[in-house]
């Protein structure tokens, strides 16, 4: 090999590794800026989030992971509901009516601010189903605005998408367009942490 | 005299005396980054964390020299070899450390910063295998004048080439991976 040659497959190298480095780095500052953006004194990440969907792409708690997401299912999809809320029913059987819920491969799970009984009987026929009684802390965690809502995990707990429906809102077609980015995203890591493997 | 060998083995000679310097000052915390990993024998751990310094800072000393054209070919190539193996070692190790300790934040115990054993430090230590295998396999030898690439021109490309591949290959770890404390919601509130 030359040694022109040489040089440049040295430079090419050298380059890539740097840049990968830098990549890093841009995106530790990118996420850092977004905290600051959130107030500069916020001790924890998220914490000067407002509503949930300023929150996606962050990973919860690996306590609240552990109750809330299903681990044989690739996403589980939280609905946020009040007992006696109307727009709570509608929204849960709609979703159990689903096909992706009704087979399971979305897991859903309730958390609700009273009781889990009405929520159990509206999303009765969803596959995978659980219920967190008493959830206003965790509610009060993730920032949720009002019920119902709706928030998408996947698998490692990371927030995915997040939305608060209205009478007219099509859940089906919402799961399926965020079930699709999800596809897309697959080849890419699955949090903000880059990792090969 | 191959630029890309006496780059390569510049580069993994200027990771591995930094790893080694680390690893002497500080075997305590070798020794508590192996208790850590949880995959050696605890027996083992105080003498692998007394003795991996100076290997590497041996292997280091024989890369540099080599790259230089001080030491002989031979006794470089197998000082050379031994710098791979122990370089793909690490990548062996790390790699099942990560999937045992799947979840959970190790240090990597690599001598290169404070960093958890990730994805990113089975990649660097691969890197530094593949570096180390390059500078043995690549034809070494005298430097000698090239068309239009003096010695020196030659000896300055391979510096920074050499340079640049250990400052990358060394920082890639701590570059690619972000905090879990950036990530996680911990103490999320309204």
């Amino acid at each position: 090999m030359s040694f022109t040659a040489s040089a440049l497959v040295l430079a090419f190298v050298a380059i890539a590794l740097l840049a990968l480095g830098l990549a890093g780095l841009l995106r530790q500052v990118s996420l850092l800026t977004q905290q600051l953006d959130g107030g500069v004194a916020a001790p924890h990440p998220g914490a000067g989030a407002r509503t949930t969907r300023e929150l996606v792409g962050f990973r919860v708690p690996g306590d609240l992971a552990a109750e809330l997401v299903d681990p044989a299912a690739p996403h589980t999809l939280l609905a946020f509901v009040s007992p006696g809320c109307s727009s709570c029913s509608l929204t849960l059987r709609a979703l159990a009516a689903d096909p992706q819920v009704a087979d399971g491969s979305v897991a859903l799970t309730l958390v609700s601010a009273g009781s889990c009984e009405p929520g159990l009987r509206d999303a009765e026929g969803s596959l995978r189903l659980r219920c967190l009684p008493q959830g206003r802390t965790v509610m009060d965690r993730l920032a949720v605005p009002a019920t119902p809502y709706l928030a998408l995990l996947d698998a490692s707990g990371t927030l995915r998408a997040a939305l608060l429906p209205e009478e007219d809102t099509d859940l089906g077609g919402w799961l399926r367009q965020v079930g699709t980015t999800l596809q897309q995203a697959a080849a890419r890591p699955s949090t903000r942490e880059d990792r090969p493997s | 005299m191959s630029v890309l060998a006496v780059a390569s083995a510049w580069a993994v000679g200027l990771v591995l005396l930094v790893s080694g310097l680390s690893h002497v000052r500080a075997p305590r915390s070798t020794q508590a980054a192996l208790s850590a990993h949880d995959l050696l024998p605890s027996s083992t751990h105080r003498w692998l964390a007394l003795v991996l310094g100076p290997v590497e800072l041996v292997l280091a000393v024989a890369l540099l020299a080599g790259g230089l054209g001080v030491l002989g070919g031979p006794v470089a190539r197998v000082l050379g070899l031994g710098a791979a193996l122990l370089c793909l070692g690490f990548a062996a190790y790390l790699r099942v450390v990560l999937r045992r300790t799947a979840g959970q934040e190790v240090p990597c115990g690599c001598g290169l910063g404070a960093t958890p054993v990730t994805g990113w430090s089975v990649v660097r230590a691969g890197l530094l295998g593949a570096l180390a295998l390059a500078a043995v396999t690549l034809p070494t030898g005298p430097w000698t004048a090239l068309p239009g690439a003096p010695v020196w021109a030659q000896a300055v490309v391979a510096a920074a080439g050499g340079l640049a591949l250990a400052v990358g290959t060394a920082a890639l770890p701590a570059a690619r991976a972000v905090p879990a404390g950036l990530t996680t919601l911990t103490g999320a509130a309204r």
